[in-house]
């Protein structure tokens, strides 16, 4: 899985990607009392969402709400220290954690016509009820998930390391099932 | 080949599109849109198997998912033989090859027929009374002849090579059933924005329409407003359609499964493409359109091949455009089975009798059969039907006072026949939704349900086109406004054509004439016939569960769709009772049979569950490692290198880690990351150790106890510094740990300012262990000077490995001098092949899980969930050192103190050396002080842990032993298969008592 790509496309309607290693993205957890405002005032380089489930853009990265007092900030490699350093001025003196999780991840990504449909596959939440951007944690086919929608045939799926061969197993699996509508008409 | 019983410009198949298919290896012609069923039966073919245990001739009895008779064997191809397939069900495409079941040497000439000779001995129940002497049998003779006997068809050998899929999926309203009532509710849920989803079993949506009724809706053939309606619901962006879908289950919270069947119709399947779909839906409103299932009539003879329900013949006839027999009679207690004959008589077949136990009928009806010169007879039904593998004639009698009497024989191939209708109400009850029974139908219909499920149509009880139509679209608008929708003008439908009365009349005569001789069945799946009902009851069975269980009524694949009402209304009167008191047995998912394809969906193989690996996890690949599971993960359990056996190379690799330097990875161990300026005193609340004095760099190992005071897991906790910490647990405690953690912190401390976060992934642990650890490390780190000075046994410090991020921890469960090398996970086989290569100068040795079992074990090192089982205190495993008196609180605290925690003789953790050093003791045999002590003995502990020690150059074994400590230098014995061993009690060290070689 380390640093590898694997592509499966079937015709126009599916594509997913598997990346990991150095071209996955930086990943913090970040934690916080959300009553301490600080974190939560719009910044340009991080803007913290203050819905669960809810994506906010910066320049600097990009900010999942995961938790009433949880954020998952992804952003480039390259901008590790800016991250850590943004946050540490916010905060000031209220207190945070901020914990590098860039490895515990590997990033899944699917895109394609049926993309939904193999998101759908594994997972018991409904995908319409996560908005555009949006994301939130979640089952997978039994693994624990981030669950990450840019688009509306986009998605990105944060899971463990360790489960990542796993699950591209049964996503390549899944591919096979996605186009069974076509067959239900035929 | 003609197909003699196909009738010319009737019904919705293709008679263009021929399609050929062979059952039993005889080559057939059917027609595009036909089931296997109807196939067949335009080729005039009815015998299609024989009965579970009298191996009775049986036919085609329906034309739905409940067919209790005609189960085949479909063949398509290596590994793809699936039994017992309702041929009702199954759709014919070009090439099909089905055989028939339970016969042998054929289905003609059947030696399991004998069984039927002999059916006064072998009626419900026989095997309780039967089997019983000598008791040498019943292993040996009788279990083995009824295994063998027992089942229909014959499960696959070969691994199913098809796929299957699962799918969640979501909507506002589910519409289960695509008939009048579901239609009409689809199209009134839908006008709006609510999702609608409409699921149906069938290939085709109409449900009863798509026989084409006669009836006209708003000025339209039936078949027409079916065809627009269903051009408006597919136009229509939010609603979902599912044919071949069966919904098989309906759970709490409005969740129901719903299997598809997505190829089993194709000739040819497309390339990897599932063959069956179970999708779970989460509905926010239901409604239930499932209709209502025709239910037969009880009377001797009642299952010869010829003889259909009229329902039945109805839809061959219209749908098909199939007729069941040249001549043909009906047998009815309701109105319903008069149209069937009518139809076919109008439609060119020969009808020479209704027959009906009612004492009239509406006038209207009767002058349609006396027009087309159909006899009818009134207070009549069949006494008996003759005929060996086909119907050939039946016996009319009228119904009497008391009886029925012999009128006349008439000789017929097909009889239709009805006992009325029974709403479809299983999926209702497996949502615990309430039945009552209605005396009009004979029948339990849906009582109260719950807010967010509504039945209609047939399956409600609610009989008509018209009266499906007009319920199906209030209660499409009832569930939309329900959810705060909106819908439009709401449809009003005008249907010319008068409603069929399904009013039946009293059961008795539904089985009048039934004598003990005869053979009426109730039952046709599991030959369970009227008499055995009223033996059950004469026997005592006063419960329709345990009259259910006694004769096996109910319990067959079609989990007793068409015999439970005719059973409890037998089995009402044998009690002399209602019918309504009786009541049903329950209905259970699934609805109708379901592959186990379906139901493990992608979970098979190497999909059956999650398999964890860690990042170095190829290299142990690479290098021949042999693998073990723990928990989910995938761990090294040893490196056999050419020739070795497993005891070699774990010897081999304890030797070199003992004298040189052994690596391993430890990556599953659980990493919690732990920060906030109360995290100290957040940790030193959690765990027995003091950590208030835990200063920056330094770790210490501590124990988390239970609420009980028990031992749950065990860890290293490291300051880090500026407030945070990092944990290390046990690797299948790491979950529940966090878990655990987080719980008191959110309901217990919640003022406390700290958070955990799961770096387990995160970092991967690469243990370098032996005398020789600090020479390979040392060359590769930058800033970190790893001097027994500078850095000393339980130091952590962040700093780099030839570039790569680390965290180092000096920590040893080997007993030798130790480091754990955290690195991000994407480098962990670089660090790990940097450290390889370092190693070479001195022989490094990659060792597995077995040798880090021996090596801990040689230490005495506890090993959480094999030396402990819940119930071992820091005390009984010789760790009271891991508890401060000083603290004023951790969890498990107060529990330390209770008198039976403090008692003398709990058992506690201790050596044991076997007499014999050869003899390495079982895991988990029992220890007694007394061998020879007379039976039961009074066991006094366990073996936890048992290797062979090559440092030791001898067995050794770890054991709680009740008093242990203060029986060291006792004998005991230890029981295994090969009888007592004698072993000694020690302290649990064997290697390095002082810890010398740890500290160096």
């Amino acid at each position: 899985m380390d640093g590898t790509n694997d592509n499966n496309r079937l015709g126009d309607r599916l594509a997913y990607v598997l990346s990991a290693g150095v071209e996955a993205p930086a990943i913090f957890s970040f934690r916080a009392d959300p009553r301490d405002g600080c974190f939560t005032k719009s910044r340009g380089d991080i803007v913290l969402p203050e819905r669960i489930g809810q994506v906010g853009e910066g320049a600097l990265c990009t900010t999942l709400m995961l938790g009433p007092d949880e954020w998952l900030i992804l952003s480039r490699r390259a901008c590790l220290e800016q991250v850590q350093s943004c946050i540490v001025e916010a905060a000031g003196q209220a207190a945070f954690s901020l914990v590098d999780v860039s490895d515990r991840y590997v990033e899944i990504n699917i895109e394609g016509e049926d993309a939904s449909d193999i998101v759908a596959m594994g997972c018991a939440s409904d995908p319409s009820t996560i908005g555009l951007p949006g994301g939130r944690r979640a089952l997978m086919h039994g693994v624990q998930v981030i669950l990450v929608r840019h688009e509306p045939d986009q998605w990105a799926v944060l899971v463990e390391r360790s489960y990542a061969s796993f699950l591209s197993m049964i996503f390549e699996e899944a591919s096979h099932a996605a186009p069974c509508r076509l067959v239900d008409i035929c | 080949m003609s197909q003699p019983f196909r009738v010319n410009d009737v019904g919705r198949c293709d008679p263009a599109q021929e399609i050929p298919f062979t059952f039993d290896g005889r080559a057939y012609i059917g027609v595009h849109g036909d089931t296997l069923a109807s196939a067949l039966l335009a080729n005039g073919v009815h015998l299609l198997g024989r009965s579970f245990k009298y191996h009775r001739p049986r036919g085609i009895l329906t034309a739905g998912s409940e067919e209790p008779n005609a189960l085949v064997e479909i063949d398509r191809g290596r590994g793809r033989i699936s039994p017992n397939i309702r041929a009702t069900v199954q759709e014919i495409y070009s090439g099909l090859n089905a055989r028939s079941q339970n016969r042998w040497p054929s289905l003609r000439f059947d030696v399991g027929a004998l069984n039927d000779l002999f059916h006064r001995f072998i009626s419900a129940g026989f095997y309780y009374k039967t089997f019983m002497w000598p008791r040498s049998f019943w292993t040996r003779v009788y279990e083995p002849a009824i295994r063998s006997a027992a089942g229909l068809g014959q499960a696959p050998e070969e691994e199913d090579p098809d796929r299957y899929s699962h799918q969640y999926a979501h909507c506002d309203v589910l519409i289960v059933g695509a008939g009048a009532a579901g239609m009409a509710a689809a199209l009134t849920a839908s006008e709006g924005d609510a999702k609608a989803c409409l699921v149906d079993e069938q290939a085709e949506l109409g449900g009863w329409l798509l026989n084409g009724t006669g009836a006209f809706i708003d000025g339209k053939s039936s078949s027409e407003w079916l065809d627009q309606t269903l051009t408006i619901l597919r136009e229509r962006p939010n609603v979902e359609i599912l044919t071949r879908a069966t919904a098989i289950g309906y759970f709490q919270q409005n969740m129901l499964s719903v299997c598809q069947r997505l190829t089993d119709h194709l000739e040819k399947v497309p390339n990897g493409c599932p063959r069956e779909r179970m999708i779970t839906v989460r509905a926010k409103k239901v409604i239930l359109a499932q209709g209502a299932i025709e239910r037969p009539l009880v009377f001797n003879g009642n299952d010869r091949p010829g003889i259909l329900l009229a329902g039945a013949a109805h839809t061959y006839l219209n749908r098909y455009g199939v007729m069941i027999g040249r001549r043909l009679v009906a047998v009815t207690n309701n109105d319903t089975a008069w149209r069937t004959a009518i139809e076919h008589a109008r439609k060119g077949g020969e009808v020479v009798a209704i027959a009906d136990t009612r004492s009239d009928v509406s006038k209207h009806l009767a002058a349609q059969a006396a027009e087309l010169g159909i006899r009818t007879h009134f207070n009549a039904t069949v006494l008996k039907t003759r005929g060996r593998r086909r119907l050939r004639s039946i016996d009319l009698g009228r119904v009497t006072d008391g009886g029925v009497a012999f009128v006349q024989r008439i000789y017929c191939d097909g009889l239709m026949m009805s006992g009325g209708w029974t709403p479809s109400v299983h999926l209702l009850s497996h949502d615990k939704g309430k039945l009552n029974w209605d005396d009009k139908t004979g029948a339990f219909a849906p009582g109260a349900s719950g807010p967010d499920c509504f039945c209609v149509g047939a399956g409600n009880g609610t009989w008509g086109i018209e009266k499906a139509l007009e319920e199906g679209s209030n209660v499409g608008e009832a569930a939309v406004t329900g959810l705060g929708g909106k819908v439009g003008s709401q449809s009003k439908f005008v249907v010319s054509q008068e409603d069929e009365s399904c009013e039946v009349v009293d059961s008795a005569i539904l089985e009048a004439g039934a004598a003990h001789h005869q053979r009426a069945f109730v039952d046709f799946q599991n030959d369970v016939q009227a008499t055995d009902i009223r033996q059950a009851v004469a026997e005592g069975m006063n419960s329709v569960e345990h009259i259910k269980r006694y004769t096996t009524t109910g319990m067959a694949t079609d989990q007793g769709k068409l015999s439970n009402i005719n059973s409890l209304m037998i089995a009402a009167d044998a009690m002399k009772v209602s019918p309504r008191s009786v009541g049903l047995t329950t209905f259970r998912p699934p609805f109708t049979p379901v592959t186990f394809g379906a139901l493990a969906g992608f979970r098979r193989g190497d999909g059956f569950e999650p398999l964890r690996k860690t990042a170095i996890d190829s290299w142990a690949q690479d290098n021949g490692a042999r693998f073990e599971l723990v928990g989910q993960w995938r761990r090294a359990a040893f490196f056999p290198r050419a020739g070795e056996s497993m005891q070699e190379a774990v010897q081999r690799e304890c030797s070199a880690t003992r004298s040189s330097v052994g690596i391993f990875d430890a990556s599953t161990l659980g990493k919690i990351e732990v920060q906030g300026p109360d995290a100290l005193t957040f940790l030193d609340r959690c765990y027995s150790v003091p950590l208030g004095k835990l200063k920056p760099g330094r770790c210490r190992y501590g124990l988390l106890l239970g609420e009980d005071g028990f031992i749950l897991d065990d860890g290293i906790i490291a300051n880090l510094g500026n407030n945070r910490f990092h944990v290390t647990t046990t690797t299948t405690g790491a979950a529940r740990v966090l878990a655990l953690l987080e719980n008191y912190l959110q309901t217990e401390w919640a003022d406390l300012k700290v958070w955990l976060t799961s770096t387990t992934e995160q970092w991967s642990v690469i243990a370098l262990q032996g005398p020789n650890a600090r020479r390979v490390l040392q060359p590769l780190l930058d800033g970190i000077d790893l001097s027994p000075e500078a850095f000393p046994h339980l130091s952590v410090s962040e700093g780099s490995l030839s570039g790569m991020p680390v965290r180092l921890f000096r920590v040893s469960f080997t007993g030798e001098l130790g480091f754990e090398v955290n690195v991000p996970s994407s480098h962990a086989l670089d660090a790990w092949r940097m450290i390889w290569e370092s190693g070479q100068a001195y022989d490094i040795c990659a060792y597995g899980m077995e040798a880090m079992h021996t090596l801990r074990a040689e230490k005495g090192f506890l090993l959480v969930g094999q030396d402990t089982d819940g119930t071992v205190t820091p005390d009984d495993a010789g760790l009271s050192w891991a508890v401060s008196k000083r603290k004023p609180d951790f969890i498990g605290k107060r529990s330390l103190d209770r008198p039976d925690i403090r008692a003398s003789n709990r058992p506690q953790l201790v050596g044991l050396l076997a007499q014999d050093p050869k003899i390495v003791l079982e895991e988990g045999a029992q220890i007694v002080g007394d061998p020879n002590q007379s039976v039961p003995m009074h066991m006094i502990g366990h073996v936890t842990s048992s290797y062979w020690s090559e440092a030791c150059s001898r067995s050794i074994a770890l054991a709680l032993v009740q008093g242990g400590r203060e029986k060291i230098g006792e004998n005991v014995s230890v029981f295994d298969e090969n009888g007592f061993h004698k072993a000694q009690v020690t302290s649990s060290v064997f290697y390095d008592s002082s810890g010398q070689r740890m500290m160096a």
